[in-house]
């Protein structure tokens, strides 16, 4: 369904994607994954048919989005990390009208739109404007206005952020019935519980590149360890503890206030260091998530 | 559930692609939901057609108050301007210099001020904050087959419909105070129509590069459109002014329009003046000092549109 080879992107100077090679299959549910800055939303645009590549070659639907932009996006599904939708419309005027950018006359509309609110949850609220409703509705009709051209491929650009947790799942609910049913999902996100449930296959992006790519079980088991174990020593004893029991770990993590050490056995490697002679105030064993992956690979700084 | 009849569906899917895992279950859509719209999206999109729908749409809302204000604005003008401060006028001699009284004089003008109003005030906030920065309208149209050549050469065309609109209705109040004069007076509104578009596309293209109007649209109001409307010959001749502010007039396409406004309304009674008197050749001129600036204006409308959309 899509193709990128050497996918660029610059603004000006700056280089926001840098020649990222990738294919999603048809009925797949692909993830970027990456910080803020990473380049995501720019390839997604480029997906979308609406920013122009400016180097490397990208094919959507087997066609060049240079040349047959309109074509592409009519069979296109696209849920924008900023909603906009028409606040002044109201949830039924706002399906409507862009169902006729899409050139569908209103008799095939009418019912689609009854299948959509009902689809989202919105048909009590057909008649009313979208200004007043919750960030969860806003999303949920961003979605079902995504979904009126009967799109081949959906492209989601952080569709949770910034929603409350029962609203997530409520989306994750819909989101997981549409890929059930075969729809081709690209989506980003910096949630790693979101790209765990939702994506078949995701590549992690830092800095415009493709830092690692395969599914969240593998990607987990190429970067991560098994198992972490997290001991807490107290403040300011971290960074010294930390020293005298790295040799245990494959891998060890200083934090404020806490040890990471990345290990295959977490109980045996709890148990080893108390055979040092040291005791932490507190320790935990937990399997390696898709998160320590991301932080192994894009690091812990803040990006702005 | 509301939806489906699933008689209206016709094929799914692209044609000739090889089913695979990822197709629907048979009689649904590509979604997997049961109302089919595929079969009926053109691949070009729904053009000007939308873009009409939604700004009717969008627009009807306020015709109330939009209506209400375009019928008080000009009755309180021209009660103000035409019967009162005309009245004063017309008994100083005012009408015998004029060469007819003062309503008739400027109700030319008041049509092509406020044509001008309106294309300043459509193409700043709408723009800017409904169409890229905070509503994002333009960004939710481009991502359907819309491209951003129709989207910004559309949102002139209603600018456009809306200029037209307020000068027909400012005409109509115009003869409700005897101001019509002759019928060259409804030419009054293609020329307000073009004067203001010489302004409001220069203007658009530069709402659809801002990032942040800061206070570039309040001092585009007060120090653009204010002045111009006090010094361009709406309220007395500029002939009345010192030779070397008159110069002004010249970049001021509120001139050039209420020169052509008066000559296309007032030009066919001869009066005793040389109020409403052009040669063919000026009235060239001012028609040229403002189909360039409108022409220039699309163009910039329509590239700044297109770099806006692609970021």
């Amino acid at each position: 369904m899509i193709h990128a080879h050497a996918l660029t992107k610059s603004f000006g100077g700056f280089t926001a994607v840098d020649a990222i090679d990738f294919a999603v299959a048809r009925g797949e549910s692909f993830g970027f994954l990456g910080p803020n800055g990473a380049g995501k939303s720019s390839t997604m645009r480029m997906i979308a048919a609406v920013s122009p590549v400016t180097a490397g070659t990208l094919r959507i639907l087997g066609r060049d989005p240079a040349v047959d932009g309109p074509v592409i996006r009519s069979r296109l599904g696209v849920v924008p990390q900023q909603d906009n939708l028409d606040m002044e419309l109201t949830v039924w005027e706002n399906l409507y009208v862009y169902g006729r950018y899409f050139g569908i006359p209103r008799r095939a509309l009418r019912p689609k739109i009854d299948e959509l609110l009902d689809f989202a949850q919105l048909t009590e609220r057909a008649r009313d404007k979208v200004e007043p409703l919750s960030g969860g509705m806003k999303r949920r009709l961003t979605i079902a206005r995504s979904l009126i051209n009967d799109p081949e491929i959906l492209l989601l650009d952080e569709p949770t952020t910034g929603l409350d947790p029962q609203a997530r799942h409520v989306l994750w609910d819909r989101l997981y019935r549409l890929k059930h049913q075969g729809v081709t999902l690209v989506l980003t996100t910096h949630y790693m519980d979101e790209a765990e449930q939702l994506c078949d296959r995701l590549v992690v992006m830092d800095k415009g590149r493709i830092a690692a790519e395969g599914s969240p079980a593998e990607l987990i088991a190429r970067h991560a360890s098994r198992e972490v174990a997290e001991l807490r020593f107290g403040v300011g004893q971290n960074e010294a503890m930390a020293a005298r029991i790295a040799d245990l770990a494959e891998r060890s993590e200083v934090l404020a206030d806490r040890v990471l050490l990345y290990v295959s056995d977490g109980e045996k490697a709890v148990r080893m260091v108390h055979e040092r002679g040291l005791r932490p105030v507190s320790s935990l064993v937990r399997r390696a998530s898709l998160e320590d992956v991301f932080l192994t690979l894009t690091g812990r700084s803040l990006v702005d | 559930m509301a939806a489906g009849d699933p008689s209206t569906a016709g094929e799914p899917s692209a044609a000739g692609e090889p089913p695979t895992a990822g197709d629907p279950p048979a009689g649904r859509s590509r979604t997997g939901l049961w109302v089919k719209t595929a079969p009926f999206v053109k691949p070009a999109g729904g053009g000007f057609r939308a873009l009409l729908t939604y700004s009717v749409v969008a627009d009807r809302r306020y015709l109330k108050v939009s209506l209400l204000s375009q019928l008080l604005a000009p009755i309180a003008y021209l009660l103000a301007l035409g019967v009162g401060l005309g009245g004063v006028v017309n008994h100083n001699g005012g009408a015998s210099n004029l060469g007819t009284g003062y309503l008739t004089f400027i109700a030319p003008a008041l049509v092509a001020a406020t044509a001008i109003q309106v294309g300043v005030g459509e193409a700043t906030y709408p723009i800017l904050h409904g169409g890229f920065k905070y509503q994002r309208t333009f960004f939710a149209m481009n991502a359907t087959p819309l491209t951003s050549r129709q989207i910004a050469a559309w949102t002139v065309c209603w600018m456009t419909i809306k200029i037209a609109a307020s000068a027909t209705i400012y005409l109509v109040i115009v003869a409700c105070f005897g101001g019509w004069r002759s019928i060259g007076a409804l030419l009054c509104i293609p020329v307000a129509t073009i004067g203001a578009l010489a302004l409001a596309t220069p203007l658009a293209a530069y709402s659809a590069t801002v990032r942040d109007e800061g206070s570039s649209f309040a001092s585009i109001f007060r120090f653009v459109v204010t002045p111009m409307f006090l010094f361009s010959g709406t309220f007395y001749p500029i002939s009345a002014l010192p030779h070397w502010f008159r110069v002004l007039a010249w970049i001021s396409p509120l001139w050039h329009a209420t020169e052509l406004s008066r000559w296309v309304a007032l030009g066919p009674l001869r009066l005793s003046s040389d109020i409403g008197s052009l040669s063919p050749g000026l009235a060239l001129v001012h028609l040229l000092c403002l189909v360039v600036p409108a022409v220039i204006g699309v163009r910039l409308t329509l590239w700044r549109f297109a770099v806006r959309l692609a970021e």
